[in-house]
């Protein structure tokens, strides 16, 4: 810069005198520029917020930066436009390419003339388009929005006739970028001759860099003299020549690449330059193991005034005033628990954590105090042996063709199970044990306390997705549209399913009812059958098998095996228990590799007695609810949190020379391992494959160098800016001490 | 009280700050600016509680969504401004008037204000932490990343003053001196903090993503953001630069910081990004 730069003073004294008046031209320009700049940022940003500060700062800049010589304003607007444009064709363009590493040039032209089409198809059409939808979709969202209420229609019509926009869009696209491809074919090829397409590796901008070096070096280091006061001077610029020599030999020597693991498999080759070439280690690395780690908590959820959303309750979300708080697992951590209302006081200890591979259900004989209920152990053919009976008395064999229950001797059975009926149950539990429940059909009511339940529709064959809706009678995903009422609130409908994996959604939170709601339906073909063991207070027990052509009926003494009448099957009977205690705990495996989840006990002390509650993460035996008297609740649930992404990745690795283990060592995120010169970063995991790891391999012999020399950097640029200025306030002191004297 | 709560009486009593310093301004009241000077500590120190309480929340250090970010960076622009007046900044501007003293401490509660309420409206949503944050690095680098563009965003405003002051002829040529002198002052505070951040943020990308530089859009942006400081820096000690020139640039630094930090999120760019954590 040859003339002086501007001052303020200057430019004070050049505009003081002149009256200001309000300039009509300038607010209307300013409003107009705002517009513009609001709705061109909204187009390409989409967000409002960031397009009005945009605006205002523009808006800023040009009642500030208003000049008189319109026309030397307008030529560094367009300078200003051109070199913003290119900057930021080439950085599109570069990482454009560096995300389609692998393609072809041709592959990419296409690539890059469609991204611009679309671009340019955006910014002539901003305002949205009309969306139609099909007959059809617009049936569909009306089921939806006659089962999931209108929120929920809403909002998947907007997502379809987003998607629907989204592909308008492309499709204009694709027609501008196929009939003008030529022009794109130019522009591009002008844009790679430039190297814009890879521009932190073109020869230009390297060059740059290394013009900046020897500037540092030449035009800074050489001629200020080493002191004490420039030690950060100093530092600092060489602290950036050492970067940049780092960076050149690690560019010369070091090597950089991939390496795919299978455990146990050993290998002694990486990909190198972006997968383009083998590269020797050296040495062989095997995979010992593969470990993804999980966040696993202990979630307790508290509060809840029970004005439960139904879209909420439904997806078992709980409602907004649940709070919930998390607690990592450690064995022997002690929680204090006490719910907002003050009712009660528990004190929780995590007294044990293990890996399980599920749970069982098993029975036993009621201790002092406790009350059972009857249960029997049977089997059908060869089938797995369950228990039935207790609250579980409902259950259909493996077919689907057998009623199985467990009775107290004396009670009236109906035994009305015609052929081929679909047969349903709602049944309500609440978390005292208590269980209600009445034939899942229209109409069908029931009453607990202030709740009640109202079976409005049931649907054999539920579907929202693809399929036509409500389609069939086969009970494939059988679902209940079920009105809950309570305590005069208006009623809401619920739509509860019945297969396994829909299932865990019923569980409502209520207000001071817990309850958890089940659905169940079956179809009972025509040579199906039912089963009940019937138990007598005196542990006898008779076992009674109704098939297509009669009864036949058993004393059960210590087992017994009934053949079902008019079929080819029979019944096992193992044993059976006038009162037995149902128990819920994980199935442990022997060894290390104790199962995929995890299993916590947990010892909960309500004051007067402890008791011992085995949790196992992600399953509804992961849940416990702790009971207490008022509206408040208070609820304990174990997750392993499966769904989101993992805490960490472990891979065990060993380094092998001639076939001997030479080195071991864990990489995780964050934690290299190295042996040999070679560096292995964990980089990819693939959670299909669970004995899969993708490492990055890196060699790097200049990185040492480069660390001392961002050090150098910092160190050095603290000191000019913290330390420096003492020197320089001490030698001002001096200066001004001498002057006195003087 | 959770840190959502606090979080908004944060907000409210930075609300409450900035009119006592538009009143001090107005009416020169020395005392009552003395007085809202002191208060900023107390204002630190409810965004500090609320930083914690989040801690304590999340399970984590609370400095990963935008929403935990924009509390540390409105912490971060209070202290800067406290660490300003303890290290004799404003006894400099001072000498340019009392008004502009308190002019700079409005600006300072009403950028908080303006940055706590884009939080709230960020939502708190939580997440765990990726695997790539879980590092010893994440905390060093994060505050001294947000001191930094905190310092920097309070020298923005310093220019501001000066250009704003300087085209509408209030400033006398002695005050627009002492300003552009401000000015610099808090850079050298808080360059030395960007520095850091890019350093720090560079030995970690090491150990994290197996190279200390890869030309990731965000690191471009911090990159040129530094630059913009940097050039600052040496065309004043070189060239001499002072006044406008020099305030545009600090300016020109202020808008990178804002496309880095805030604006990122929403670039084309970012969407490959290793630092892409959602906005």
């Amino acid at each position: 810069m040859s003339t002086a730069p501007e001052t303020g003073p200057t430019r004070n004294e050049r505009a003081g005198g002149e009256r200001r008046r309000v300039d009509v031209r300038r607010i209307a320009g300013s409003v107009a520029i705002c517009l513009a700049v609001v709705h061109m940022t909204q187009t390409v940003a989409g967000d409002y917020a960031m397009a009005a500060v945009v605006a205002f700062g523009a808006c800023a800049a040009w009642i500030v930066g208003w000049r008189k010589d319109v026309l030397r304003s307008v030529r560094t607007a367009v300078v200003l436009l051109v070199a913003l444009s290119v900057a930021c064709i080439a950085a599109t363009l570069t990482v454009q390419r560096s995300q389609l590493e692998h393609a072809s040039d041709e592959e990419f032209e296409s690539t890059v003339a469609f991204a611009w089409a679309h671009l340019l198809v955006k910014l002539s059409h901003p305002w949205p388009r009309a969306a139609e939808l099909t007959p059809e979709q617009d049936e569909r969202l009306a089921t939806l929005a006659a089962v999931f209420g209108s929120d929920m229609a809403d909002e998947q019509r907007e997502n379809l006739e987003n998607s629907l926009r989204a592909h308008a869009d492309e499709e204009r696209a694709q027609a501008i970028a196929s009939s003008q491809g030529e022009l794109f074919g130019v522009g591009y090829r002008v844009a790679r001759g430039l190297r814009l397409t890879d521009l932190f590796r073109a020869w230009w901008f390297i060059a740059l860099f290394y013009l900046l070096t020897l500037n540092l070096l030449f035009g800074a280091l050489v001629r200020r003299k080493p002191s004490v006061r420039n030690l950060g001077f100093h530092g600092s610029h060489l602290g950036l020549i050492l970067v940049v020599a780092g960076a050149t030999v690690g560019g010369f020597l070091g090597e950089r690449g991939f390496v795919a693991l299978e455990v146990g498999e050993p290998r002694s080759q990486f990909r190198a330059d972006g997968g383009r070439r083998a590269a020797p280690l050296g040495f062989s690395l095997r995979l010992d193991e593969f470990q993804t780690l999980y966040h696993e908590d202990l979630v307790i959820e508290t509060g809840g005034s029970g004005a439960a959303d139904p879209h909420h309750g439904m997806m078992g979300r709980g409602d907004g005033d649940t709070l919930t708080h998390t607690e990592k697992l450690e064995e022997g951590k002690v929680l204090e628990l006490a719910p907002p209302d003050g009712s009660a006081r528990y004190q929780l200890t995590m007294s044990e954590i293990r890996t399980a591979s599920g749970l069982e259900r098993v029975r036993r004989a009621p201790e002092a105090g406790e009350e059972g209920t009857v249960a029997a152990q049977v089997r059908i053919d060869d089938g797995e042996a369950f228990w039935i009976g207790g609250p579980e008395s409902l259950y259909i064999d493996a077919d689907n063709r057998f009623k199985v229950r467990a009775v107290p001797a004396g009670d009236a059975t109906d035994g009305s199970c015609p052929d081929g009926e679909r047969l349903g149950t709602f049944q309500v539990r609440l978390d005292g044990g208590e269980s209600l429940a009445i034939p899942a059909a229209p109409g069908q009511t029931l009453a607990v306390g202030t709740l009640r339940a109202t079976v409005v529709e049931v649907y054999p064959d539920f579907s929202v997705g693809g399929g036509p809706p409500l389609a069939t009678d086969f009970p494939r995903n059988p679902a209940a549209r079920v009105q809950l009422e309570y305590e005069g609130d208006p009623p809401r409908s619920y739509l509860f399913f019945a297969s396994e994996e829909l299932r865990s959604f019923t569980q409502l939170p209520w207000s001071t009812v817990q309850a958890q709601f089940d659905f169940d339906y079956w179809c009972s073909p025509t040579t199906g059958g039912r089963v009940e063991v019937r138990v007598d207070a005196e542990g006898g027990a008779t076992a009674r098998a109704t098939g297509p052509d009669g009864v036949a009926e058993s004393r059960v003494t210590g087992g017994a095996t009934i053949p079902i009448p008019g079929t080819d099957r029979s019944l096992h009977v193992l044993e059976a228990l006038p009162a037995a205690v149902e128990e819920i705990r994980p199935v442990f495996v022997d060894g290390e590799d104790g199962g995929a989840l995890t299993a916590l006990r947990l010892a909960v002390d309500d004051g007067e007695s402890t008791e011992d509650h085995w949790l196992l993460s992600n399953t509804m035996a992961g849940t416990l609810a702790l009971p207490e008297g008022t509206g408040e609740h208070l609820r304990l649930r174990l997750e392993d949190n499966r769904g989101r992404p993992p805490r960490d990745w472990v891979s065990t690795l060993s380094a092998l020379e001639e076939g001997q283990v030479v080195a071991t060592g864990d990489v995780q995120v964050n934690e290299p391992f190295c042996y040999g010169g070679y560096c292995f970063f964990q980089s990819d995991a693939n959670p299909e494959r669970p004995t899969y790891s993708g490492l990055q391999v890196v060699r790097d012999p200049s990185w040492t160098l480069v660390k001392v020399g961002l050090w150098m950097l910092l160190l050095g640029i603290s000191w000019v800016f913290y330390v420096q200025p003492l020197f320089d306030r001490r030698g001002k002191r001096r200066a001004a001490a001498a002057g006195g004297e003087a | 009280m959770t840190s959502a709560q606090l979080h908004v009486i944060g907000a409210g009593y930075f609300g409450v700050l900035a009119p006592a310093y538009l009143v001090a301004a107005v009416r020169r009241g020395a005392i009552l600016g003395r007085i809202a000077n002191g208060g900023m500590l107390l204002g630190s120190l409810v965004l500090l509680a609320t930083i914690y309480l989040r801690g304590v929340e999340v399970d984590h250090a609370p400095f990963q969504t935008l929403y935990e970010v924009y509390i540390l960076l409105a912490l971060c622009l209070a202290i800067s401004h406290l660490l300003i007046n303890l290290s004799g900044g404003l006894d400099i501007l001072k000498r340019a008037g009392d008004a502009l003293v308190h002019l700079f401490g409005l600006l300072t509660c009403a950028s908080i204000v303006v940055v706590l309420v884009m939080g709230l409206q960020a939502g708190d949503f939580q997440t765990d932490l990726p695997p790539a944050l879980q590092s010893a690095w994440f905390v060093p680098h994060v505050i001294v990343y947000l001191f930094g563009y905190g310092s920097l965003a309070l020298a923005m405003l310093a220019s501001a003053i000066y250009l704003v002051g300087g085209r509408l002829n209030k400033l006398s040529p002695e005050a627009m001196d002492t300003v552009d002198r401000f000015t610099h002052r808090i850079i050298a505070l808080g360059f030395p903090f960007l520095t850091a951040g890019l350093i720090f943020g560079s030995l970690w990308a090491y150990e994290a993503w197996a190279n200390y530089w890869a030309w990731d859009s965000k690191e471009v942006w911090s990159l040129i953001t530094w630059f913009a400081y940097l050039v600052y820096m040496h065309l004043r000690l070189v060239r001499g630069w002072r006044g406008r020139p020099a305030a545009w640039t600090v300016v020109a630094g202020g808008a990178c910081i804002f496309i880095t930090l805030l604006l990122f999120g929403y670039l084309p760019a970012s969407i490959t990004s290793v630092h892409n954590y959602g906005p």
